[in-house]
């Protein structure tokens, strides 16, 4: 028997610096043509972009010093996409552009809090308990108290502070559904778990947040599948779903309206296909490069910057960049698909592909219903949109995919040449 | 203003564009790879299982990574994970026989060596893992490095595994390979001329591998980049395994 390796493939390793410094330079130039896009100059959206690039250079010096890591594509691409956003929301509303650094602000604490937690897998596999009960807790306060914003109560005010809970429950949706092979294989009890599941999709149904139901209820396929790696389960599964949407369906008729106007937008161009009328002429009009920032006309239909947000960007920056949009989504999901091959444990293999099935279809979602492809669920594109939860949220779910890459605890680190 | 908006719009998807596939480009080729951590020996027929991934199940189901198809074992009986230090093997059987480590009865989980026998239903499994050393072991071979008096002048110290014999690293800069102008030279087919070199750095003890053809191993995981090494960590040269000790 040969023991002699293949030889694995050397590469350079990329240099962070100076993708971070194209990046700073990308986004400042960005912010600056968003600031004077309109009648007067808004500095607050330059400033604001401005507050995000010295929060992305302090990351990277913090992490490359002191935690010796080497490793930041997923963080980079996760800038670049908060980035966009930032930009876009700061040449549409100026006001909001602080709240959404703050924002991203506050998913990048988490994405590091998180990190750190994941690091210890028997510590996570301990609090997975309180997880699930905090979770179940927060669904259960939202459906006593929450008012109705857009027709789903997703919404809680407490003390002042709005957020919206069912973002939350998906941290702990994805922390708990993961689990290390030996718990898989001793736990007898797997309807635990589906009893969770059942708990979190049915109460987003009670307060009509059917596009989170939806993301909730796929990413409970994948975990269930990368559980038990049978797929007659998923098969049975998606049709007993689908019989009770059926039944769901043809009783309350009130939800089979919100769908009456999916594939015939054209037909109600002035009132329930305005969104997605003005974002395909968004689209069409805005060609390969876009019109340029503050030219376009879909920021001025409703919700330009949370639904519409993909329609404004191409047709303000290009279709091409809206593909690139799409593809630093496509990238994430598959790298924590070759990640989690040679992850230090299935709790990080699931939770990684888990987390990547729940940003790229939630950007499906998004993308598909604004272009009435599919339904429009009224969900946001992860990094993106105008949001708070949901930006803490994605960060906190882009943890999972970075705990799955063993470099991230290379805690030995990467040492200076001398 | 109209100038730059209309330069702007082919720079911001080309720097869009380059960002991106730089990082995609990483992430795809710098990506962990899959290969042998360690492997079972059945010791009735000598027949070799790899241990490819971080957490192997054995049992008898086809869903296991390891499956061994006899009356003596439960759908799912063990698992051997590689923690952050050490093996592990837990007992998943829920069964009175389990899982015994050289005929000692496993209670949940124990840490495992090399060359431990992992007796799973009726099947004796030999663990073979190079760089799987338990704390006690570990602590053993520092007491012998230090009663072997050691040089003053040694920076450092390595311990060949398998021959317990200290090896002292006199200089901040050593080179480890199988030439004769190598400061630690290994006799051994699998290492090369110039294989690795330990150096000290700003942080302390660190080692990169000098493109060699069968790899440095730290902690049982190959190195692409200079890594920093501290007390008790593993490094592999080819076949040879070496304990760093710090002084």
């Amino acid at each position: 028997m040969s023991l002699k390796r293949k030889k694995a493939p050397r590469v350079k390793p990329i240099n962070n610096f100076l993708l971070l410094f194209v990046l700073s330079a990308f986004q400042v130039i960005t912010g600056f043509v968003a600031a004077a896009c309109g009648e007067q100059f808004e500095a607050k959206a330059i400033i604001a972009l401005l507050c995000l690039v010295a929060t992305e250079w302090v990351y990277l010096l913090v992490f490359f010093i002191f935690f010796h890591r080497r490793n930041f594509e997923l963080e980079l691409i996760a800038f670049f996409l908060s980035g966009v956003g930032l930009v876009t929301i700061g040449s549409v509303y100026p006001d909001s552009a602080f709240k959404q650094y703050f924002m991203v602000l506050a998913g990048i604490i988490a994405f590091t809090f998180l990190v750190f937690l994941l690091g210890n897998v028997d510590l996570c596999m301990k609090l997975r308990l309180p997880a699930a009960a905090a979770a179940l807790l927060l669904l259960l306060v939202n459906i006593v108290i929450a008012r109705a914003t857009n027709g789903a109560r997703n919404w809680i005010t407490i003390g002042g502070i709005t957020f919206q809970p069912s973002e939350l429950v998906k941290i702990a949706f994805i922390f708990v559904g993961a689990a290390t092979l030996e718990k898989i294989q001793t736990s007898k009890n797997i309807f635990a778990f589906i009893g969770f599941s059942l708990a979190c999709v049915g109460s987003l149904i009670i307060i009509k947040d059917f596009g989170t139901a939806l993301i909730f209820f796929v990413t409970f396929l994948i975990i269930a599948f990368m559980n038990s790696g049978d797929i007659k389960t998923i098969i049975l599964a998606v049709a007993s779903a689908v019989m009770g949407g059926a039944i769901v369906l043809k009783y309350k008729s009130y939800v089979m309206r919100r769908f009456a106007v999916y594939r015939h937008v054209w037909e109600y161009p002035y009132d329930q296909g305005l969104q997605q009328t003005r974002v395909l002429v968004g689209i069409a009009s805005g060609g390969l490069f876009g019109v340029g920032i503050g030219n376009g006309y879909v920021r001025y239909v409703y919700a330009p910057v949370s639904d519409s947000i993909f329609g404004v960007i191409c047709e303000e920056w290009g279709f091409i960049f809206g593909i690139l949009l799409v593809l630093s989504f496509v990238a994430i999901a598959v790298s924590a698909l070759v990640n989690s091959i040679a992850a230090r444990s299935t709790f990080y293999s699931i939770a990684a592909v888990a987390g990547a099935t729940l940003l790229l279809f939630q950007c499906a979602l998004n993308i598909f219903g604004i272009t009435d492809i599919l339904p429009l669920t009224g969900v946001t594109i992860p990094f993106v949109s105008l949001g708070g939860t949901s930006m803490i949220s994605c960060w906190a779910v882009l943890a999972f995919i970075k705990a799955a890459d063993v470099r991230t605890y290379n805690y030995l680190g990467g040492a200076k040449k001398k | 203003m109209n100038f730059v908006i209309s330069v702007m719009r082919y720079i911001a998807p080309a720097a869009a564009a380059f960002i991106l596939l730089t990082c995609i480009v990483s992430l795809f080729r710098n990506r962990p790879r899959v290969h042998r951590l360690a492997r079972l020996v059945d010791e009735a027929d000598g027949s070799i299982y790899d241990i490819t991934h971080w957490e192997t199940s054995i049992g008898k189901v086809k869903s296991n990574d390891i499956i061994l198809p006899l009356p003596s074992i439960s759908r799912f009986h063990a698992v051997i994970a590689k923690r952050r230090k050490d093996w592990v093997v837990f007992d998943t059987s829920a069964r009175t026989t389990g899982v015994l480590v050289n005929s000692q009865k496993v209670e949940k989980r124990a840490v495992i060596e090399n060359g431990d026998i992992i007796t799973i239903g009726s099947v004796d499994l030999k663990f073979e893992c190079d760089e799987a050393l338990s704390p006690k072991s570990k602590r053993q071979i520092r007491q012998q490095a230090k009663q072997n008096a050691a040089p003053s002048v040694a920076y450092g110290v390595l311990v060949d595994i398998n021959t317990k014999r200290p090896v002292y690293l006199k200089k901040q800069d050593v080179l480890i390979g199988r030439s004769n102008d190598c400061d630690i030279k290994l006799a051994s087919e699998l290492v090369s001329a110039h294989h690795a070199r330990i150096h000290k750095t700003s942080k302390g003890w660190a080692v990169s591998d000098l493109d060699s053809h069968n790899g440095t191993k730290l902690n049982g995981r190959f190195i692409s980049q200079p890594q920093l090494i501290f007390d008790e960590d593993m490094l592999t040269f080819g076949d040879k395994v070496f304990i760093f000790y710090d002084k």
